[in-house]
């Protein structure tokens, strides 16, 4: 097997511009699927992401999804243009949750990239991103910079 | 002869409230998690998260690993679930997140533990039941290795007259 072949070839370090933005392909509609399995999964007991009766009560009215999911959402939605060529992961802040996401609501993921540095190794470089996360109303649910280590095509790529 | 269960049940007290987090003081969390091979690669794929570390054994191993990596997001949501009880279940909303560092891979089989210290709180200006809560929480792993490490911020709750913890 060629690991070379197996991910793309417009995502290595020298290919991220530092200011420019991408929308990324994919959205996804938020199911139980993702928001209740991953919940229970991590073993977060907060009912309000696995009990619509106690939502019912409440200002919302209805299960939220919890906002690890969204956020591991959109990374994974922002991950093929960003880091199909990542070494690691490095670290995330500046994470916000804007408005709330309920099953139903449709998810899209866009990306800044805001620098490139030297890594403490020659064959990878440091990127980091700002990504944000819209609803199908295009209301920003989601901000969060990541800082990712991503290969060098010079070192990684025949 | 039947029970009235319904009137004579009580509730177990569950979790802290704003008066409960004075900086500083420490929680362990409970349970622990030992991640497995199908949690990881289902919440991979579920999440559209494209990096073969995370599903292909075979690319993982030519990158350097033992076997696949568990997905990052996956130890975040995991060390952030087990916290949830003694932080936020009877909070409100989750905030943000500052300075989450991955501090090593984790992989499938190792077992993960959380625990947190309070960083900041004050109450909040809008809602005189709510205030706002920072605290540091760290995952690590079987052999005690910290793998992450991030500042939560989230609404929690004012202690309700009556609350019985």
């Amino acid at each position: 097997m060629s690991m070379q072949a197996l991910t793309g070839n417009n995502n290595y370090f020298e290919d991220f511009t530092e200011g420019e933005v991408l929308k990324h392909r994919r959205g996804k509609t938020i199911e139980p699927l993702e928001n209740v399995l991953i919940t229970n999964m991590v073993m977060n007991t907060a009912s309000s992401h696995f009990d619509d009766v106690v939502m019912k009560d409440t200002m919302f009215g209805k299960r939220l999804q919890f906002g690890g999911v969204t956020a591991s959402l959109i990374v994974g939605m922002a991950s093929q243009d960003t880091s199909e060529n990542a070494l690691a992961e490095l670290g995330l802040t500046k994470i916000r949750f804007k408005v709330p996401v309920f099953h139903g609501d449709t998810l899209y993921a866009y990306t800044q990239v805001v620098s490139k540095e030297e890594a403490d190794r020659a064959d990878a470089g440091v990127v980091t991103f700002r990504h944000w996360g819209v609803n199908q109303r295009d209301d920003v649910v989601f901000e969060g910079e990541r800082t990712v280590l991503v290969k060098r095509r010079s070192h990684w790529r025949r | 002869m039947s029970i009235d269960f319904r009137s004579q049940a009580i509730e177990r007290p569950r979790g802290h409230w704003y008066e409960d987090f004075e900086v500083g003081t420490e929680f362990v969390h409970h349970w622990g998690r030992t991640i497995n091979q199908s949690d990881n690669s289902l919440f991979s794929t579920l999440t559209l998260h494209f990096n073969p570390l995370y599903y292909n054994v075979e690319f993982a191993r030519e990158h350097g690993h033992p076997c696949e990596q568990v997905n990052p997001m996956l130890v975040f949501t995991t060390v952030f679930g087990l916290s949830v009880e003694d932080l936020s279940e009877n909070g409100g909303a989750f905030l943000g997140v500052e300075d989450l560092s991955f501090r090593r891979p984790v992989y499938p089989g190792d077992t993960v533990t959380a625990r947190s210290s309070v960083h900041a709180r004050r109450l909040s200006e809008k809602n005189p039941k709510q205030g706002i809560c920072t605290w540091h929480t760290r995952g690590f792993n079987q052999r005690g290795e910290e793998v992450i490490d991030f500042k939560r911020t989230n609404l929690v709750s004012l202690k309700p007259a009556g609350a019985s913890a």
